[in-house]
């Protein structure tokens, strides 16, 4: 006799510690991304707000260094990775008609091992402000290259290294239940010509994980040992410090299109949405993300153009940097077809698209100049690579991650947020984008080198209208926050079919039809029948 | 040549397959979205109105706040960079004058606002360049500083008339009411932690500026979202204006004479510095803590000024707060460089709007109708301007002059005016008990 009784699903604190849901554990990692960007843009806030004057006015330059250094850190790998990996949590198994990811286990194992791995790489932080001397924040910039990295003193920067590998780590399960998920566990009605675009993204972003994040792992640790056991991989008597750029950027520019792969799959599957047509050139659109996927792992050169490193090798490097732009150049081509004759709705989620489209072509662009060596050579550590990175970013990235969590905010919290707020917070985070980072630009290409807590007087306009640029940014996120807190707090519940049009009826990707499903609880969640055991029943 | 529709064909016909079924088709023509609320905002979530509303106020009183506590701080860092005393008080004048131009609005145009944030927030990023630009040219610093000034002008004048807003330079007894208290104590608290975090005075109130103006720009694109559809809670488009006596008048212009002053005679005192948690906090910083403590008290008072009033009689606490009022500025310059002393000072300071709770104790008492016309002191006018406060705002300039010759002096001269007024406010309380008997 089959026991058809299936366990309820826990509830309170216990349910959030124990979940194996897809959607619950989804929930964990947008929470801690929420948590780590608010830490991590605190970071950028120090940092700019030393750059108000010319001097070290407020922090001192040894703090200022702690604070771009833990800055990118966190946000790179507890605030965009996450939030990407969430959202897909959340909408990939919907998307594709699964009941949950592969590995349910496997993928809350991946979700808990992020918040050590956070505590661990701001572990310094912490020890700072608690005044333990020995425990400082790493100041190395996040690249960590040797010799600086290997000689810094005290646990902070090998704690953040164990942070860093334990990231690394979860970041890994989490590709490999993407990946089997996708592949094994499609719905009848998801045949691979039918996989929708963001569901394609995370599948080339879950294998460039794979390759990337390994050598990540790998590297870390052998500095760690350099640093505690005396092994030589990067000192000059053994593998030589370009050897940790070599393996760090063969892991660090794939890891950019880690981050901007779902970017540019929300963008292509909500873009239509709110523009009344079909995505322009669909198949055309995955085949540039399967060509960035494997592009990515030739270009990692061009980050050590000022190395000195063999000009043959430096001009294979330009070539294939140069070429990766092309299938970016594809997919923002098909993105303004696909508006052409369209039915605009700005909406929220829509303006956040188009501000990443807009701001994606200034960052992008000026990051082709960078492919070039010789430009690379007068450009290199200044601020416009800071400017143009950032513009990629915060300016797509950031904003299409932005777009998809307000597009699918009903879906994910059961609530609906305040549309007007919504609309204040793009305009706050596209002018503060620009304002922050275009300046950048323009002191960069007068020369002003990166990383440096002083600088000439004569750069003072620029950076302040940065720096104010940055608060704006900044308060544009408190604004996000507000209304989600709020809509959490008594923003009016989803109701079956109320999530508008943009959503649902003709052209609504599937994963809206979790709200209509039998066993829905009021808060749109699924019903109360763990995952396991709804995979043990199928 | 092809028509519109021609070209959106040749459009569709080179595209690929997609998942969405029908290119072309807009999501609105789907019959299977029910009817919407008639509340909400084009397609998309409701909008529970509340949070919108919310975050305005908030940002725009924080605005509100925050200029009010740059304002308390201006002259330490002009003068720092150049800029003499007389020029500071002219700024204070027109800044008082643009806000009595503009006052009364309690429904303030949307775009008046909007515009007058966005001055402002430029004002205030224009002024934290000023440290650079003064060493290269002089008459780039003055247009920057005037530049400036207009900007923050531009807020006072088209700014709303919220709980912050109608406080200004020229604060009388009508300092702290516990709202205005509360949101000038939640503006302050970052300023300390700034100046006592910062390296320099400058670095401190240039970060202070940046992070303002971007409070500014963040004001400007809520009201370009909405704004206020309704007037702030407690405030009314149609409550009345009460019309200052001249006790009021003379008592705050001797004030407002120094009032901007205040902040550069105590932070010149070194011996005034605090420690706080192990830290020797910075005399900007330490000068915040006492401003805090006005503001602690005026909330206090606000609270329990009443009951005081009603036990020691209007006469008497009109009498306490004028004198509070006037001692003060002569007291700032003259008395025991000691935190404690200072700390004393500035809270009794703040005790002065007892008299304001004074006044209006006694004029919520019947009044018999026919001693209306022989009132000395608060007379009302729901609609006229009154000129006589015009006269206030151009107490900083006098200041600034007076200041620029002797210090000493500008402070004397506003306990000496302060003390005039206040006497002409206890000489009609008197008049008004005759009348009444």
């Amino acid at each position: 006799m089959t026991n058809t009784q299936t366990p309820t699903k826990p509830t309170g604190v216990k349910r959030w510690l124990t979940t194996v849901d897809h959607r619950d554990v989804g929930r964990l990692y947008i929470a801690l991304a929420a948590v780590a960007g608010a830490w991590g843009g605190l970071d950028a806030m120090a940092v700019r707000t030393e750059l108000v004057t010319p001097g070290t006015g407020v922090w001192g330059a040894q703090t200022y260094d702690a604070f771009f250094t833990t800055h990118g850190l966190t946000m790179l790998f507890f605030f965009a990775t996450p939030l990407a990996f969430g959202l897909a949590n959340v909408v990939v198994p919907l998307l594709i008609g699964a009941d949950d990811m592969s590995f349910p286990r496997v993928n809350a194992l991946a979700f808990w091992l992020l918040p050590p791995a956070l505590l661990l790489v701001r572990a310094g932080t912490i020890g700072q402000l608690a005044g333990i001397s020995w425990l400082a924040p790493p100041a190395t910039g996040w690249t960590m290259y040797p010799p600086m990295s290997a000689e810094q003193a005290g646990v902070g920067l090998d704690f953040a290294l164990i942070g860093l590998h334990l990231s690394g780590m979860s970041t890994v399960a989490g590709a490999i239940n993407l990946v089997v998920t996708i592949v094994a566990e499609r719905g009848d009605g998801t045949p691979w010509h039918r996989l929708d675009i963001f569901t394609w993204s995370m599948l080339t972003t879950a294998g460039l994980v794979l390759f990337a994040f390994p050598v990540l792992g790998s590297t870390v640790v052998m500095l760690l040992l350099d640093r505690n056991v005396g092994t030589t991989y990067f000192a000059v008597e053994g593998g030589g410090p370009l050897l940790w750029q070599h393996l760090f950027w063969f892991f660090g520019h794939p890891e950019v299109y880690i981050l901007v792969l779902p970017a540019m799959g929300i963008v292509s599957l909500l873009l239509p949405r709110f523009a009344g047509r079909k995505l322009f050139g669909f198949r055309y659109v995955v085949y540039s993300t399967l060509a960035i996927g494997v592009l990515s792992f030739g270009v990692w050169g061009h980050h050590m153009f000022a190395t000195g490193i063999d000009p043959r090798l430096r001009a294979s490097f330009v070539a294939v940097s140069l070429a990766i732009a092309v299938p970016s150049a594809v997919k923002t081509f098909n993105w303004i077809a696909t508006l052409w004759n369209g039915r605009v709705r700005l909406t929220v989620p829509m303006l956040f698209c188009l501000g990443a489209v807009g701001t994606f072509v200034l960052g992008g662009v000026t990051g082709v100049f960078l492919a070039a060596a010789p430009v690379d050579q007068v450009l290199h550590g200044t601020y416009y690579v800071v400017g143009h990175f950032h513009l990629v970013l915060v300016g797509m990235i950031v904003s299409a991650l932005f777009a998809a969590t307000y597009y699918w905010f009903p879906l994910v919290t059961g609530r609906l947020y305040d549309v007007r707020l919504g609309r204040v917070h793009f305009w706050l985070t596209l002018g503060g984008t620009l304002l922050a980072f275009v300046p950048m630009l323009l002191v960069g290409q007068l020369g002003l080198p990166r990383r440096m807590a002083t600088y000439p007087e004569a750069f003072v306009p620029l950076q302040t209208v940065a720096t104010v640029g940055a608060y704006v940014l900044g308060i544009g996120q408190v604004v996000w926050l507000w209304n989600v807190g709020s809509a959490l707090w008594r923003g009016d519940r989803v109701e079956a079919a109320d999530v508008g049009p943009g959503h649902r009826g003709v052209g609504a990707t599937p994963e809206w039809t979790a709200l209509d499903s039998p066993d829905a609880e009021p808060d749109g969640r699924r019903g109360d029948a763990a995952p396991w055991d709804r995979r043990r029943e199928r | 040549m092809t028509d519109g529709s021609d070209r959106h064909t040749d459009v569709e016909n080179l595209e690929t397959a997609g998942p969405l079924p029908e290119p072309g088709r807009g999501d609105d023509a789907s019959p299977t979205v029910p009817a919407r609320n008639p509340r909400d905002d084009g397609d998309e979530p409701r909008t529970p109105d509340a949070s919108h509303f919310v975050a305005v106020l908030a940002s725009t009183t924080g605005f509100e706040a925050a200029v009010w506590v740059l304002l308390r701080y201006v002259p330490e860092y002009l003068q720092a960079t150049g800029v003499g005393a007389p020029a500071i008080g002219a700024f204070g004048t027109f800044w008082l004058a643009a806000r009595w131009f503009g006052r009364g609005r309690n429904a303030p145009a949307r775009w008046r606002v909007i515009a007058g944030a966005a001055a402002a927030a430029v004002g205030l990023s224009l002024w934290a360049l000023i440290p650079e630009l003064v060493a290269g040219s002089a008459v780039t610093a003055w247009l920057l500083v005037a530049a400036g000034g207009v900007g923050v002008a531009a807020w006072a004048h088209a700014g709303p008339d919220g709980p912050v807003g109608q406080w200004s330079l020229d604060d009388g007894d009508g300092t702290a009411t516990p709202d205005r208290a509360g949101w000038a104590l939640a503006a302050l608290a970052p300023s300390v932690a700034i100046f006592a975090l910062a390296r320099s005075f400058q670095a401190g109130y240039r970060v202070s500026l940046a992070l303002a103006a971007a409070l500014g720009l963040t004001v400007a694109v809520l009201w370009a979202a909405g704004g206020l559809d309704v007037s702030p809670p407690g405030r009314s488009s149609s409550r009345p204006r009460r019309r200052a006596s001249l006790g009021d008048v003379v008592g705050r212009f001797g004030l407002t004479t120094v009032s901007l002053f205040v902040v550069v005679a105590v932070t010149s005192l070194p011996d005034l510095s605090v420690v706080v948690l192990g830290r020797r906090l910075a005399p900007a910083a330490t000068f915040g803590l006492f401003l805090a403590a006005e503001l602690v008290t005026g909330a206090a008072v606000a609270r329990v000024g009443p009951r005081v009033v009603d036990a020691v009689g209007v006469r008497a606490a009109t009498a306490y707060a004028s004198v509070a009022a006037a001692a003060f500025p002569l007291l700032v310059v003259t008395a025991p460089a000691s935190p404690l002393v200072f700390g004393a000072l500035f809270a009794v300071y703040g005790s002065r709007s007892l008299g304001r709770v004074a006044r209006e104790r006694a004029e919520a008492l019947p009044e018999p109708a026919e001693a209306l016309p022989a009132r000395a002191g608060a007379d009302r006018d729901d609609s006229a301007p009154d000129r006589r406060e015009l006269l206030v705002a151009t107490a900083p300039l006098l200041g600034g002059v007076l200041y620029a010759v002797n210090p000493v002096l500008a402070f004397g001269a506003a306990t000496a005016i302060g003390a005039v007024g206040g006497w002409e406010r206890v000489r009609a309380v008197d008049a008004d008990a005759s009348a009444d008997r």
